[in-house]
């Protein structure tokens, strides 16, 4: 009795000894944090841990950028958004999902290896495995899901309909209840050039080494 | 035996956990990269590591111990560093005995002042539909970016072969410059919205700027809504045989085909923050200017031929001539006298209020405005003298019983609207509503204004339910020139409701709209539609089908019920009032069975029947019937291949002329396929689509296309497709040939 008190104690203490899933590693302007169950707005600072349940807000010239610790799937809040991060912690992964009030939101998710990562507004649920996207979300006009990588499947709430969009292109879903995907053009994705949504520097790299046997690195870098 | 088994349970549970390691996850800065020294965040993960004692850990910037500025636990380490010196530093982590985990970084002074990034595509298409071959080509340059953290600028460049002189511009030029939040100025053409019922997204070619200042924002307008077009050279001129006073004839000639020059200049004075709250006072005028038409085209032809009115001496008939030819023998009518449209003249006031709150689960807005629109200024401004005899021809100062002695003179406001007889509406209220014996209320007077517009919106999103209730009304004469697309003569209300069930899971929609066109307080005939719709939507779960359901119930009456009787047998029926049902149902599933698949099923259902059943038997039924069935199966395979099945199947009944009946049948089939190639650089696509018609029309199609998506390097990639179709309709053989290339190069 005495050994399974022990071992029940261990499990627990392994599963629950903390509920962090992320850290916030880059904050600009006003943004703040809600802790879930917490009335009180506390101010977000780089580096600061975030639960599940989390709630961040950000100001009009706000900007934050979180990253997950299991996996380094980035989120990106741009300005005036709101956003609550959840993750169960299983094992040595987060199964992770988003909850958007509204905002911008940029997201690069590595690929969830099974499990799914989904992403919910007031409007639509985008299902996803691994793919770099950026979301525009407002409860009275809808969300807009822009695509830069990957795969995903976005239902509009209201309707049921879901559809498949594929890099390159943009999905628009409203309150309305439609749901249509289009070629993603500079305009789905302004607003956005805080996030560093561009297609990402590729590097070149060449070990050289000089008269005296030091190795030195030469790095291209390209887009 | 219980408690053993258990143990082993937990035993094995505990050790499952303690064996799942992870490594080390660096998550701030990257390694090798290249950041400001302001804010330095040090950040490693050691998320599902075992055996970690935040007791032993150690964190060395540049050979110096940091861990006391540190915050460290089992999971994570983190470091906040003010300022670093500009240069390359580098990072090592102690766990315990474990080996350091080392990398290196940069730090800049500060970040690039100037960011920019930009994208290039052009387009070629050739489309031979039938006998017709329509070629068009286009350029496309966005450059885009950012100077100093204060300026961003962005462009809109649009190049295509079609444009034309004959037509308004299709080129696009236009830069936009961003100062902060506190301005936004847009040069050459953009899009402008003031506000729903002003300007909303027409295309101008001018100054476009938009200013906030906490509180206070201005945005304004000012530049042309279309350019001046000369019109073709072949239809210029209309022209009449007139005589001069020697007795000579000549060709009196009337411009035509012409479009004025149109410039706007508006503006938004408004008083709010985003869209929380928002109250706008919004102006508009815009004006054809008169000079930008040539009245003399000597390059246009015109071709002669006598008239009832005599003949041209020197002139033969049938021959083209140009206007420089035909010198004295023709005359120039002045403008107030061409055929063509008259040159306009409007003015727009308006106001709008926009409230959320709850963040923006609640959203109020609402908006009114009263337009004043001269259909014709060439006369010039009407005095108030004028005035007073435009409804009868007594010099009592009054326009009918109006009371003109303390009326200002039109012409005095020449410079805001030109006001004369082609005033549409002359007088913007009835008269009737004022004096001491007035016969309409005040209140019905002004609501029923034909150049009025309003409306009124309440969304709420609360609890899963999306409420909307909207009203409008556009009055008949209400017009915006920099707003041509909006609906006229139409009053509208409706209530929408939008609510989730069963966690989502079941999702009900019920709505209703009512439009008619009872604005006036002269109409007699009413013609109103009503829609009732309802959706259902069941979302079961993952792995089971999805089903949607609509229907839509429409009822339209012209407000007519009686026949006209044109002669004794004969009479003219020209009511209608019909109800439509409309339903549609699809059933959706997701499914794996040695590949991906995704299978859809819909049918949707018309049917439109006519209320009147004494209508003479050669009356066009507006009855009909149309049936569609669609089932669709799409597959991603374990190998990169994608296909997709579409089969539509299409039965209509309707009626083909007076007492006449018919049916159509419509069959379509599209196999559609893409393979990507080269690590997805290249994606191939092809497809075969079949279609066969009978009944009415017996017709058939077989298709084919193919093409390809390159992504050459990454940032230039090129698109090309192509297809043919050949489709023989009742016997006679047509092919189409598509071709269609892109090329982009982003930078």
């Amino acid at each position: 009795m005495k050994r399974n008190l022990i071992l029940c104690l261990c499990i627990c203490t392994s599963v629950m000894a903390s509920s962090k899933i992320a850290i916030a590693i880059k904050v600009k302007g006003k943004v703040s944090v809600i802790q879930k169950g917490s009335p009180e707005k506390q101010s977000l600072k780089p580096g600061r841990a975030l639960s599940d349940q989390d709630k961040i807000l950000t100001g009009k010239d706000g900007f934050a950028a979180i990253m997950y610790l299991d996996d380094k799937t980035v989120v990106k809040l741009l300005g005036n958004s709101d956003l609550t991060v959840a993750g169960n912690r299983t094992g040595g992964k987060i199964n992770k999902s988003l909850d958007i009030k509204y905002g911008k939101i940029a997201a690069s998710i590595t690929p969830q290896k099974g499990n799914e990562f989904r992403i919910a507004t007031p409007t639509s649920v985008a299902s996803v495995k691994g793919t770099e996207l950026t979301i525009a979300s407002d409860p009275s006009t809808g969300d807009s899901f822009t695509l830069l990588e990957g795969l995903i499947e976005v239902t509009n709430s209201f309707t049921g309909e879901t559809i498949e969009v594929e890099q390159g292109e943009t999905a628009v879903s409203t309150p309305e209840g439609s749901l249509e995907v289009h070629e993603t053009t500079t305009d789905d994705l302004a607003g956005f050039e805080d996030a560093d949504v561009e297609i990402p520097t590729q590097e070149l790299r060449f070990e050289v080494e000089d008269e005296d046997g030091n190795i030195k690195e030469i790095i291209i870098r390209f887009q | 035996m219980m408690i053993m088994k258990k143990n082993f349970i937990y035993l094995a549970l505990f050790t499952s956990t303690l064996f799942s390691q992870s490594g080390v996850l660096i998550m701030s800065p990257e390694p090798n990269s290249e950041i400001s020294g302001n804010d330095v965040l040090i950040a490693i993960s050691t998320f599902g590591m075992k055996g970690v004692n935040p007791d032993n850990i150690q964190l060395l910037l540049d050979g110096e111990d940091i861990s006391d500025m540190a915050y460290i636990d089992e999971e994570m380490v983190t470091c906040l560093l003010d300022q670093l010196d500009p240069g390359l530093h580098q990072v090592q982590l102690f766990l315990g005995e474990r080996g350091p985990k080392t990398w290196s970084f940069t730090t800049t002074l500060r970040e690039p002042t100037l960011k920019y990034s930009g994208r290039i595509r052009s387009s070629s298409s050739m489309d031979q539909i039938d006998n017709q071959t329509l070629n068009i080509s286009r350029v496309m340059v966005d450059f885009k970016g950012s100077a100093y953290e204060w300026l961003k600028f962005k462009t809109n460049v649009k190049l295509t072969t079609q444009e034309k002189a004959l037509y308004q511009p299709r080129n696009v030029l236009g830069l936009e410059l961003s100062l902060k939040e506190y301005a936004t100025i847009n040069m050459g053409d953009s899009n402008p919205r003031l506000s729903h019922f002003t300007m909303n997204g027409k295309r101008i070619r001018g100054l476009n700027a938009n200013f906030k200042w906490g509180w206070f924002n201005l945005h304004v307008v000012r530049g042309g809504i279309n350019r001046a077009i000369e019109g073709d050279l072949k239809k210029a001129y209309s022209y009449s045989i007139d005589t001069d006073d020697e007795g000579t004839k000549f060709l009196s000639l009337s411009r035509n085909g012409y479009t004025f020059a149109q410039n706007v200049m508006a503006g938004r004075l408004a008083l709010g923050r985003g869209e929380k709250f928002q109250w706008g006072l919004n102006f508009l005028k815009a004006r054809d200017d008169t000079t930008s038409v040539n009245p003399i085209l000597n390059d246009a032809t015109i071709i002669y031929s006598p008239s009832a009115s005599g003949l041209v001496t020197e002139l033969d008939s049938g021959l083209v001539y140009t206007i420089g030819e035909l010198g004295t023998k023709a005359q120039f009518l002045e403008g107030k006298d061409w055929n063509g449209d008259g040159p306009k003249d409007n003015l727009v006031i308006g106001t709008d209020l926009g409230i959320s709150l709850f963040n923006k689960r609640l959203r109020l807005d609402g908006e009114l405005a009263l337009s004043l629109t001269n259909t014709n200024i060439w006369g010039g401004p009407l005095t108030l003298a004028a005035l007073d005899t435009l409804m009868d021809d007594s010099l009592d100062n009054k326009l009918s019983s109006f009371d003109l002695s303390s009326f200002p003179d039109p012409a005095d406001y020449e410079k805001i609207l030109i006001i004369n007889p082609n005033m549409a509406p002359l007088v913007p209220i009835d008269i009737n509503a004022f004096g001491d014996n007035a016969t309409v209320d005040l209140t019905d007077a002004v609501l029923s204004m034909p150049s009025l517009a309003y409306r009124g919106r309440a969304i709420t999103n609360f609890y899963g339910n999306y409420l909307a209730l909207e009203y409008s009304q556009v009055g008949p004469e209400y017009n915006s020139l920099a707003n041509p697309y909006l609906v006229k003569n139409k009053r509208e209300w409706s209530i929408s409701d939008k609510f989730k069930l069963l966690q989502n899971r079941l999702m009900l929609t019920l709505g209703y709209k009512h439009q008619d066109d009872d604005i006036l307080t002269i109409v007699e005939k009413v013609k109103s539609q009503n829609t009732l719709s309802l959706g259902l939507n069941a979302l079961p779960g993952p792995g089971l089908p999805t089903l949607n359901f609509t229907f839509r119930s429409i009822d339209r009456d012209n407000g007519i019920d009686e026949l006209v009787q044109l002669t004794d047998t004969t009479f003219s029926d020209n009511r209608e009032n019909t109800h439509t049902n409309n339903f549609m149902v699809n059933i959706s599933h997701r499914f794996d069975l040695v590949w991906s698949h995704a299978l859809s099923g819909t049918f949707v259902n018309v049917n439109k029947t006519d209320k009147f059943n004494d209508r003479d038997t050669n009356f066009v039924d507006p009855a009909m019937s149309i049936n569609v069935m669609n089932f669709s199966l799409s597959t991603r395979y374990n190998f990169p291949l994608k296909t997709s099945i579409n089969i539509t199947s299409n039965h209509s009944e309707l009626s083909i002329g007076p007492g006449e009946r018919g049916n159509q049948d419509f069959l379509t089939t599209n196999f559609d396929a893409e393979y990507p190639l080269l690590k997805n650089r290249i994606l191939a696509k092809g497809g075969v689509n079949y279609a066969q018609g009978s009944g009415l029309v017996d017709m058939s199609w077989l298709g084919f296309k193919g093409g390809i998506r390159w992504k050459i390097f990454d940032r230039f990639s090129v698109n090309t497709q192509g297809e043919f179709r050949s489709k023989e309709t009742s016997g006679v053989k047509k092919n189409t040939v598509i071709a269609r290339a892109n090329l982009e190069y982003a930078f």
